[in-house]
């Protein structure tokens, strides 16, 4: 059986993966799919603890199904934002979304 | 399952989900970048499989590759401006997240290798859909209407904010 501490390992290193993505690009878009990235590797810890620990409870499985629906809500609000930003500026780059600043 | 052989499978995986996670965040052209978050998306759910969560790893193909990953392209290719499709990304801060990053999965895996973590010798659930149905049901009532309601929500929040203002 492959230990646990190999699938801990794994999620970390894709979570800072997507990390790198959401701190170093700039298009509003981009950031979105790294946060994806990082939310699957969250649920990959959730799914690996609920078979190590406690596989006859399956409840990490279901904190993953509700990891899932607010990932889905995230997107769809996340893009409805970008679409309303991209029609007043005319442009997906964060360094432009400054207009706030004083 | 033989031991080696799920050892083989984890592997190929990390280097699927590894090779297109870092091509998702370096890539210059956003279509493939979304192109290889499903790639990303669809080994993830292969570890759900080898982790006996077969609905889980289901749910990730349908709603993931099937759904966001839809919905990300649809958004890619809104925004996309002429020139904009191949983006360069500034990437000024890169050294310092590159060295707090790698400092921060050193962290890691220096705390999880002197962790004992107590592995349970039991089985598996065997009927997963059945068992989340029953526990959706059961145990978890409350987090699954607040769910609900969160997704209705945000669906409606999403068509409110995205309209033509002053359009009906």
């Amino acid at each position: 059986m492959i230990p646990l501490s190999y699938y801990l390992i794994l999620s970390g290193v894709l979570f800072a993966i997507g990390m790198a993505g959401v701190l170093l690009r700039r298009n509003a878009v981009a950031v979105l799919l790294s946060v994806e990235i990082m939310l699957n590797s969250a649920n990959l810890n959730f799914v690996a603890f609920s078979r190590y620990i406690a596989p006859e409870q399956a409840s990490g499985q279901i904190f993953a199904l509700f990891v899932m629906a607010v990932g889905a809500a995230e997107v769809a609000v996340g893009l409805a934002l970008i679409l309303m930003i991209y029609r007043n500026m005319q442009s997906v780059n964060l360094d432009q979304f400054n207009i706030f600043r004083w | 399952m033989n031991d080696i052989v799920s050892h083989v499978i984890f592997f190929a995986l990390a280097v699927l989900a590894v090779g297109s996670g870092v091509l998702v965040v370096t890539g210059r052209n956003l279509f493939h970048a979304a192109m290889f978050l499903g790639l990303y998306l669809l080994s993830i759910a292969g570890y759900f499989f080898l982790l006996n969560a077969d609905f889980i790893g289901i749910m990730q193909v349908f709603v993931y590759v099937g759904g966001v990953v839809v919905v990300l392209l649809f958004g890619i290719m809104l925004t996309a401006q002429l020139t904009n499709v191949r983006l360069t990304s500034a990437m000024e801060q890169r050294w310092v997240t590159i060295v707090s990053l790698v400092g921060l999965v050193g962290l890691l895996v220096f705390v999880i290798k002197d962790t004992v973590f107590r592995i349970s010798a039991l089985a598996p659930v065997e009927d997963t859909i059945s068992f989340i149905g029953r526990m959706f049901m059961t145990d978890y009532i409350l987090p699954f209407e607040v769910i609900s309601v969160l997704l209705l929500a945000a669906l409606i929040g999403a068509v409110i904010i995205a309209r033509e203002e002053g359009g009906k």
